[in-house]
């Protein structure tokens, strides 16, 4: 049970936000224009030993002023753990990004914004194993980016309040650090298309559950990512996709590790 | 023999059309553009303009160029608000006569508030306004706009800041942070 809890956390976490230009795992500062519309369509891919979870998200995003983006995203979830299998649709996941600061400069510019998500319990079910959380989950961060004409470095800190869940388990909230560097072969032109290579180191750590008061023994811990990814884009269209693989684990009790997470995005604004 | 002619006279109107039709490039410096995805939003509110032709960036250059109908004028106010709208920083404009001929990399480090270009001979008085932080060149304020100076060798002046100065030399391009950068061959300092 409690294995199930946390490779649900581990993928809602990392749900894309409305960032085309941004680190793919990580979180960025990046907002829309004031009056854009961005829209994503996003597979994601976690494996443990004997748990594999696919989710197709499907996303949107506006901005309210240049410095302030608020979005929306739907996934529909596949889980399949010790042999049974369930789909459906999974939960729906609210984001809003404020920038707080920003300097720009000849081809670099430099930025700092706050990040909110609630991600609500809205898959429901009782079959096993089950789509829903049974709580609704929130997560506070922050991000900083440098993006310049060819090297990019982004960095950000995230931390995931946890809800109780139907069962009455106290799920343990989870701190994220994230640093990520890119780099380009060449200045990007406006009517060429533009290839930017990423490397992320995510590393993320989960208090224990907590259920009647009695931590659960075979929950929380540390894990440490290295995530290449790549970020192709034309103009308006933007294909970015990135692998993590686990390269530190301090698992509390017996937990089977992160084996890799894929992701997949395909995002246009309009 | 009739349909030549009728082609002859559509192209002959279509050129007519174009070289009259009264375009005009707008070329104007951006700050903060560095890639292409994220500089959209700028096409999207400039071709939502009537009379905006087409829009090309160089990012290398921080160089935003349109081509426009000739009576299509923004004010600097309105294209700051255009371009703060679409999360950059908008550091002024040229005007060049036609949307043909050279392209917009091809008048890089054209663009600042004072129309000077690469290459200008100049000779500018403003107020010093402090050494930079290399202690290589130093800044002079002339209108309201900041330029870099790189003085000749041993010639840095030693001024308190706000003291006037009178710089001639030659424009070198443009700082990381947008600066015209004048090569000085004389300084004059206040007796």
């Amino acid at each position: 049970m409690c294995k199930r809890i946390l490779l649900a956390a581990a993928i809602m976490l990392n749900t894309l936000s409305v960032q085309a230009h941004g680190p793919i795992f990580s979180l960025g500062p990046e907002t829309i224009y004031k009056d854009g519309v961005e829209t994503h369509l996003e597979y994601q891919r976690a494996n443990k030993k004997d748990e594999t979870e696919n989710e197709l998200t499907l996303g949107l995003g506006y901005g309210i002023t240049q410095d302030w983006t608020i979005s929306a995203a739907l996934p529909y979830a596949s889980i399949n753990e010790d042999g049974a299998n369930n789909v459906g649709i999974g939960s729906l996941a609210l984001e809003t990004t404020y920038r707080l600061w920003k300097h720009n400069a000849l081809g670099k510019q430099d930025s700092v914004s706050a990040i909110a998500r609630a991600i609500l319990d809205t898959a429901k079910g009782s079959d096993t194993p089950a789509l829903t959380r049974g709580a609704n989950d929130f997560m506070l961060g922050l991000a900083y980016g440098r993006e310049s004409l060819i090297w990019q470095r982004w960095a950000s800190v995230r931390y995931r309040f946890n809800g109780k869940s139907d069962a009455g388990i106290e799920r343990g909230d989870r701190v994220s650090v994230d640093a990520v560097i890119g780099w380009r072969a060449e200045i990007p032109q406006y009517y060429k298309s533009d290839t930017l290579w990423i490397v992320e180191l995510n590393t993320e750590t989960t208090q224990r559950s907590v259920q009647n008061n009695i931590p659960l023994t075979n929950t929380g811990g540390t894990e440490f990512f290295v995530s290449p990814g790549v970020i192709w884009s034309y103009r308006n269209t933007t294909v970015k996709g990135g692998i993590q693989f686990p390269v530190y684990h301090n698992l509390n009790g017996a937990q089977s590790q992160s084996d890799y997470r894929l992701k997949l995005a395909l995002e246009l604004i309009l | 023999m009739k349909k030549i002619t009728l082609i002859s006279t559509l192209i002959m109107f279509v050129g007519f059309n174009s070289a009259y039709a009264g375009e005009i490039k707008q070329v104007m410096q951006v700050h903060g553009a560095v890639c292409a995805s994220c500089a959209y939003g700028l096409e999207k509110k400039f071709k939502k303009i009537d009379g905006v032709k087409s829009f090309d960036i160089n990012l290398k250059d921080g160089l935003v160029s349109i081509c426009t109908d000739d009576n299509l004028k923004f004010s600097d106010e309105q294209l700051t608000q255009i371009f703060i709208e679409s999360g950059y920083s908008y550091k002024g404009k040229k005007i060049e006569p036609s949307c043909d001929g050279e392209s917009s990399s091809e008048v890089a480090h054209a663009v600042n508030k004072m129309g000077l270009n690469k290459g200008d001979e100049v000779s500018l008085t403003g107020l010093f306004n402090g050494i930079c932080d290399d202690g290589k060149d130093f800044y002079l304020v002339v209108k309201s706009e900041v330029i870099e100076i790189i003085p000749p060798r041993g010639a840095m002046p030693d001024l308190a800041i706000g003291t006037p100065l009178t710089v001639k030399g030659i424009v070198v391009g443009q700082s990381e942070d947008g600066e015209v950068v004048v090569e000085a061959s004389v300084i004059d300092e206040p007796k």
